[in-house]
């Protein structure tokens, strides 16, 4: 399966395109400090924005291209986590339910992940495949004290009605996070707390959907999406040095680590894109390799047959039944000539 | 009277010269290496860049070799000695041709056992073909790139067969119809094992030959450490060491042992051992080509016993150099870096790569390897090399079944000899007497000229049968000669293909890095600058990691992997020393070109030991809960220290 197939061809273009112009750097770029950030070293106030700058932007900012048709989507074979028929449908939690870190077990979980999930794609199995992965993979390693400087970093709430894809759009629309850094830790906290919280159903849904179609496992497609997951935890991390987390007396050496640890996320997405170039080569050559050594075997065994053992074998046996029928001559001559009184 | 006295003397002549009884060509049933612990699993880690065993045999002979090798093999007997008319006697050359043929069948035999018990495609076949140097010295050479990557172990096989067809019923070794010989080297890099050179174990008969080779080889490669050039040396085959009387150097040795922990090498005596008979039956009644006589009687044993070897090694250790020399091919900046413990972030993340590409090359040659083997294991040679052993195995029992009958007419023959003798004695002349003593005197002659005539019989049998198999055993290296070098045509012309792609890779991949291997001046614990570094450097000194070379005023050669700081070895490092007499090395911590502290010591014939050394000072043991830090993180512990992660 090809990257195009992310985002329904659309916005895995653009992150790659992306991935392309930013690789991940041991020293994030620094813009210039913004005038809603504190730079007094403490942790910076949530950044409130205005819902119309973000529609401004979004209306100055190129459509991505459409959508392909959506695609009925098959029965799948696993069935997903259903919320607890007792529950109500709870009003729509903000981002920072997400994000709270001292309260991980949330009573209404359920319920929330119900409601989120109901914002992923649903146009096709890879598409949501992609959601999904690329929401474990973005997840994967965020530790409470990540979660606690996002917290501290994040502006602005997030519907967890909002559409997912919606969500990502606005994460990767290099003006909204130019103008407003808070808000796009906003928007990461809030999937990644999704990632955190609903692990176990998004896990499911991962199963299930690879389950539906082995094609999604394909490891190429799959290294695609962690590439897409790089590249928004590298927004991430260059809003919150926008933000100045990284010289917060509390929340910069998180930070720092989370920079480094981005770093070797990178070195290991790209040995596993060389490695699969390379294994796909080596798929190549080595079957190329064998069928023709195998046809170099069979030419030479098939013009070699002669029997040339056997023969050797009979010819031997003759030789020895001779000197055995002499052996045997002479025994009797000699038989002869004792009987003989010779 | 007197006739029957002159037929008894008859009868005595032939006893003697019949030498009692004749032999029946016996074996052990079980090979010495058979452990008895039984199934070891693989529990060691496979270097991702190189081979885990290379299979090294004698598959061919260069037609401008046949004298030399002929010569040598009837010359350098094993087991007995042979006769001066042997040098050039056509059945010498029929035995000499029969272990080739032997030799390259029952190679894979190991190879297939070796290749279930280890990682996939980690083990390679190495056929050599034996050939003259420019010197016009035989030695061998390897038919295929198998060598040319990185490897663990090497496992050099043959058979082997007296020289003197004459002799074989007798206890000389044989390798013939049920009974085989192997001749078996298994060694590696000086590096793994420093006091025996990396041999670690050897047939009795080429203990001090691969002794010599491995001293040779070790001193070829620090020679050309200290060109500032990695390389990988290769030996000819051990038994062609042995055959020239070469590199006559005994290592510490020990008996064959399990999980051994001494720095020695085995010692695999001498034997001759029967095969599974009725496997050999069905081998010949069904002519199926997945049944293998030599598997439960030596070749799973013996792989067990390479297994159990491979456990014990530090394959980092044996492969370092082998593989630094493999990545100079394409990346000579990292090369030496890659020789320790892999410190700086960067280097490790573009090791990695060179790494990948190197586990790709090992890839592709053990598919040749694969079908290699099924080429002459599941082809012509395979099967007309079965029909011979089928057809030695009848030949073999026919001989046993004339002897057996030639010592009953030997015993017979002695026994009327005895009787006449008693009853001629005992006559007082009376005619019924004499008739009876005559009789019992012609029966005895009767009975002796039969065993004469069943032991030539025996000899013609065996004879007659090594001449007829001559142009079968000649097809039959050619066959393998053709198999092989085709498929190393194939492998090469695709190989360098697939290099060239593996290395565009590479280089679009790979990032940069600040720090790049050089070479400069290493002082060991001195301050001239006489030795070689290859690794970090700085003011023209040895800064940092590497591998360094010097030879001490005292006249020891000292090797040295690790961390340097002005020119001197100087924090974790592994050093082995080469004085005249020993080889020993030390693992841990240096200080001013000494090892300082807690030290891991290995010497010859003894276990590693941990000794605490001041300054160079060897001051005894070191006190419970030392700890040794290794150079590729394998820290070492004294027992009853519990380490804290």
């Amino acid at each position: 399966m090809a990257t195009d197939l992310i985002f329904g061809a659309a916005m895995g273009s653009l992150i790659s395109l992306f991935l392309l112009d930013n690789p991940v750097s041991a020293e994030p770029p620094r813009a210039a400090p913004e005038p809603v950030v504190e730079q007094s070293g403490q942790a910076a106030e949530p950044v409130a924005v205005e819902p119309a700058l973000i529609e401004t932007v979004r209306a100055e900012t190129p459509a991505l291209p459409s959508l392909p048709e959506p695609e009925p989507l098959p029965t799948l074979p696993v069935a997903t986590p259903q919320p607890e028929p007792a529950i109500d449908a709870p009003p729509a939690p903000t981002a920072s339910a997400w994000a709270s870190p001292d309260d991980y077990v949330i009573p209404e979980a359920n319920a929330r992940c119900i409601a989120m999930m109901a914002g992923f794609p649903d146009d096709s199995l890879a598409s949501r495949y992609q959601f999904f992965r690329l929401i474990q993979e973005m997840s994967r390693g965020m530790t409470p004290e990540v979660r606690m400087a996002l917290a501290a970093y994040s502006s602005g709430t997030v519907s967890i009605e909002a559409p997912v894809m919606e969500t990502i759009e606005d994460i990767t629309n290099p003006v909204l996070r130019q103008a407003a850094p808070a808000v796009t830790v906003a928007q990461m906290d809030h999937l990644i707390g999704f990632g955190t919280d609903c692990a176990t159903y998004i896990d499911g849904q991962v199963t299930g959907l690879a389950a539906a179609d082995p094609s999604l496992n394909e490891p190429a497609f799959n290294l695609a999406i962690g590439q897409d997951a790089l590249f928004l935890r590298q927004i991430l991390l260059d809003s919150l040095y926008r933000l100045g987390a990284d010289v917060d007396p509390q929340h910069g050496a998180v930070v720092a680590n989370y920079q480094r640890g981005l770093v070797r996320l990178r070195d290991d997405m790209e040995f596993a894109a060389f490695d699969a170039e390379l294994a796909e080569l080596e798929a190549l050559a080595l079957g190329d390799l064998g069928d023709r050594l195998d046809t170099a075997n069979a030419s030479i065994n098939d013009g070699m047959y002669d029997d040339s053992t056997g023969s050797a074998v009979r010819l031997a046996k003759d030789m020895s039944d001779a000197a055995r029928r002499e052996s045997q001559q002479r025994m009797a001559r000699i038989l002869i000539d004792i009987l003989a009184g010779g | 009277m007197v006739q029957a006295a002159a037929k008894l003397a008859g009868v005595a002549l032939a006893g003697t010269l019949l030498a009692g009884c004749a032999q029946t060509a016996v074996g052990a049933r079980t090979s010495a290496v058979a452990m008895p612990e039984g199934m070891v699993s693989f529990q060691n880690e496979a270097p991702m860049s190189g081979a885990m065993v290379v299979v090294r045999y004698p598959a061919s002979l260069d037609p401008q070799a046949e004298d030399a090798y002929y010569t040598a093999f009837a010359r350098t007997p094993i087991g007995g000695s042979a006769s001066s008319g042997l040098v050039g006697s056509p059945e010498a050359r029929q035995v000499a041709d029969g272990m080739v043929v032997k030799s390259s069948y029952f190679a894979l035999s190991l190879y297939k056992e070796l290749a279930e018990r280890l990682p996939e495609q980690t083990v390679l076949l190495s056929p050599h073909q034996l050939t003259l140097d420019a010197s016009g010295k035989l030695t061998s050479e390897p038919m295929t790139d198998a060598e040319s990557l990185p490897n663990v172990l090497t496992v050099d096989f043959s058979t082997y067969s007296f020289p003197d067809p004459e002799k074989m019923m007798s206890s000389e070794p044989l390798t013939f119809g049920d009974l085989i010989t192997p001749l078996v080297v298994v060694h590696a890099d000086h590096r793994s094992m420093a006091p025996t050179h990396g041999v670690l174990m050897a047939s009795s008969p080429l203990m001090r030959h691969a002794g010599g080779e491995a001293r040779e080889e070790a001193a070829g490669s620090i020679y050309d450490l200290q060109q500032g050039l990695f390389t990988t040396q290769r030996r000819p085959l051990d038994f062609v060491a042995f055959l020239n009387r070469e590199g006559d150097v005994a290592p510490p040795t020990q008996g064959l042992t399990v999980n051994g922990d001494i720095n020695a090498a085995q010692t695999y005596p001498l034997e001759k051992f029967v095969m599974n008979r009725a496997v050999l039956a069905r081998m010949e009644q069904t002519g199926a080509v997945d049944i293998d006589p030599l598997e439960t009687a030596f070749s799973a044993p013996l792989a067990q016993r390479i297994v159990d070897i491979a456990n014990d090694i530090e394959p980092e250790k044996a492969a370092m150099v082998q593989r630094a020399a493999a990545v100079a091919r394409f990346d000579p900046g990292i090369a030496a870096l890659s020789l320790v413990g892999l410190a700086d972030d960067d280097v490790r993340t573009r090791f990695r790569y060179a790494e990948r590409l190197l586990s790709a090359e090992r890839k592709f040659l053990a598919v040749q390897s694969e079908k290699i083997y099924e080429g002459i294991h599941e082809g012509e040679m395979g099967q007309q090399v079965r029909e011979l052993i089928a057809a030695e195995y009848d030949v073999i029992n026919q001989r046993r079944e004339i002897a057996r009958q030639q010592n009953a007419a030997t015993a017979a023959a002695i026994l009327g000899a005895v009787a006449a003798g008693a009853v001629a004695a005992g006559s007082d002349g009376d005619v019924g007497d004499y008739l009876a003593a005559d009789l019992l005197a012609d029966l005895a002659v009767v009975a002796a000229a039969q065993a004469f005539s069943l032991n030539s019989q025996s000899k013609q049998v065996g004879s007659v049968f090594l001449e007829s198999v001559v142009p079968a055993l000649e097809e039959q290296i050619e066959i393998q000669v053709n198999l092989i070098d085709s498929n190393e045509t194939i492998t090469a012309i695709r190989f360098e293909d697939f290099q060239e792609i593996l290395q565009d890779r590479y280089a679009s991949s790979h990032r940069a890095i600040d720090t790049v291997a050089t070479r400069c001046a290493f002082t060991g614990a001195g301050s001239e600058p006489r030795g070689t570094w290859q690794g970090e450097c700085d003011g023209g000194l040895a800064n940092g990691a590497g591998v360094g070379v010097i030879q001490l005023e005292s006249g020891t050669t000292m090797e040295y992997f690790g961390s340097a700081l002005n020119g001197q070895p100087s924090g974790v490092g592994y050093a082995i020393y080469h004085t005249g007499g020993e080889t020993w090395s030390a693992e841990g911590v240096f200080a001013n070109g000494q090892p300082d502290g807690a030290v891991r010591v290995a010497r010859g014939g003894r276990a590693d030991e941990i000794r605490e050394f001041d300054g160079g000072r060897d001051a005894g043991p070191a006190m419970p809960g030392a700890r040794v830090p290794g150079l590729f993180d394998q820290d070492v512990y004294i027992a009853g220290f519990e380490p804290v992660s």
